[in-house]
């Protein structure tokens, strides 16, 4: 599509209807809203654990069969449920109902498939772990086999990733965020920062007008697609400048979902440590995610020291609280560089500093008062009593809320990536975003695993 | 250059999320044009640029008065 065949309603402004125009703000509304429930039920003497089912571990067909004789209707409530608030939150934003629900059907039925696969007890053996299965079955069903386009309004991959994110929120007790928040920016930062040198210093070099360099060098260094994106409008790029950098975060990031797990458990690293290389090395959230959840797994298996959450935490740690929150100041100081010291475009524009604010990706407000609102009514627990009563009834049924809003993400990533239909990114701009790849990668590699390894390796309630 | 004359009240300008996912190709994999770092950024159809909202040229003429594209 031409940019000449755009809609052409009036452009608008979001101001205050950002809180039900923007998918961050639904994230919020939705993950607060079931923590609020969960807590509400967990207060009254219950639970939403019927309601948060998830796949049983099974050995035969015949095991699988009965989890799922025994719990149709747990299951079919849950969509019920997930179908009802997602589609109002997406009517919300401007898609069809009628064209979500069809594809939500579609994505459920899979994601189940996928879950359920991981429960078998012999999924280790094969590597099928949920993350990395939703995502081949998806790159397989959209590069190989097609998916309508009628049939793509329900795969939103950054809605469902930051309503699992705020979910998450309720399992990481704040007193984690306090004591790991700062090491987790100061190391973030550190190679934020490097990486975005790097790359734009190499695209320069290679002759690239500033203003993909620096597009580039946000999508490598803060937060993938998003970064470029607003990096892109910040220093008024080219219109094809962010579809070149979204090309290479996406194909780099999904590269690292699988490479990073596999070379960190080979280096032996424990599930925190693995967890903080991929928050600092991975290029986007949901990308992210999907690797330190299956990093993550492995622990669970025993196949890596530490425990599940312990990945999650120290990449969640370094990834959203790391890098994402800071995208407003790069924009701004981006901003304030493209005006005053690059050539001129022919379009003005005076750098604000309430971008820091207006381009903060909100959802991670929801993200610290889901774990707020969990710590402060869980913290007159002894951690047995935690263990024994809060786990079972409040938190981990959150987490498999969480568990199923991830598998929705990461089965999307798959199957709303088609190579076919991504921009060609070019050799120079693929040298220059390369460079900083192997800089990040190493770099953080350094930071995760020898200088700030106590931090990572130390991840516990 | 008043608010009134920004980008946003451009008619050469077009920022509606799914206009914007629809001419970055890949933006919905990893991403999405309805989260908030985006804010009110869009595409300038005249010179070819994604830009902020607030930003403005000489080539401004408000929507009212029709397209000509």
């Amino acid at each position: 599509m031409t940019a000449q065949t755009l809609d052409r309603t009036t452009p608008q402004s979001s101001g205050w209807r950002e809180l039900w125009l923007k998918e961050d703000w639904w994230a919020i509304w939705l993950g607060l809203g079931i923590v609020v429930i969960a807590y509400l039920f967990f207060a009254d003497g219950s639970s939403i654990k019927w309601v948060a089912v998830t796949p049983a571990k099974w050995h035969s067909f015949d095991q699988l069969g009965a989890h799922f004789a025994a719990n149709y209707l747990r299951y079919i409530v849950q969509f019920l449920l997930w179908l009802a608030i997602f589609t109002v939150a997406l009517t919300a934003l401007g898609h069809k109902a009628g064209e979500f629900i069809p594809s939500f059907i579609f994505l459920y039925i899979f994601s189940v498939a996928i879950f359920a696969l991981g429960q078998w007890d012999q999924a280790n053996k094969y590597n099928l772990e949920p993350p990395l299965v939703a995502l081949v079955l998806g790159l397989i069903i959209s590069n190989l086999i097609g998916v309508p386009k009628s049939l793509a309004a329900g795969f939103r991959v950054e809605f469902y990733i930051k309503t699992g994110i705020v979910l998450l929120g309720a399992t990481l007790p704040f007193t984690l965020i306090l004591w790991a928040g700062p090491t987790a920016i100061l190391q973030a930062s550190i190679v934020s920062i490097v990486t975005f040198l790097v790359i734009y210093w190499v695209g320069v070099r290679l002759g690239l007008d500033r203003r993909l360099a620096a597009t580039l060098g946000a999508g490598g260094a803060v937060c993938g697609v998003s970064a470029s994106i607003a990096i892109a409008a910040a220093v008024g790029a080219k219109k094809d400048d962010a579809p070149i950098a979204i090309t290479l975060v996406i194909v780099w990031a999904i590269v690292m979902i699988f490479v990073l797990p596999f070379v960190a458990q080979a280096l032996g690293l424990s599930a925190g440590v693995g967890g903080a290389w991929i928050g600092t090395s991975e290029f986007a959230d949901a990308a992210g995610l999907a690797a330190a959840q299956a990093y993550g797994d492995l622990a669970g298996h025993g196949a890596v020291a530490g425990t599940s959450d312990q990945a999650v935490w120290s990449f969640t740690l370094m990834k959203v609280v790391g890098r994402d929150v800071w995208i407003g100041i790069w924009a701004l100081v981006l901003s304030i560089v493209a005006t005053t010291r690059w050539e001129k475009t022919g379009i003005d524009g005076k750098p604000e500093f309430g971008q820091i604010w207006w381009r903060f990706p909100k959802f991670v407000i929801g993200f610290i008062v889901a774990s707020l609102i969990v710590t402060a009514v869980t913290s007159g627990y002894s951690l047995a009593d935690y263990n024994k009563t809060v786990v079972p009834t409040l938190v981990g049924p959150i987490k498999d809320l969480r568990t199923w809003a991830f598998i929705f993400c990461f089965l999307s990533i798959g199957l709303t990536t088609r190579f076919r239909g991504l921009a060609n990114a070019g050799g120079k701009p693929f040298i220059a975003f390369t460079s900083g790849v192997v800089v990040n990668v190493v770099l953080g590699f350094v930071l995760s695993a020898l200088v700030f390894a106590s931090y990572w390796e130390n991840l516990t309630r | 250059m008043s608010n009134r004359d920004a980008c946003l009240g451009c008619g050469h300008f077009r920022n509606r999320p799914a206009d914007i996912e629809a001419a970055m190709p890949g933006l919905t994999s990893l991403g999405s044009a309805y989260n908030s770092a985006r804010g009110d950024d869009g595409l300038c159809l005249k010179h070819g640029r994604y830009i902020d909202a607030r930003a403005w040229c000489a080539d401004f003429f408000a929507i009212a008065t029709g397209l000509t594209l």
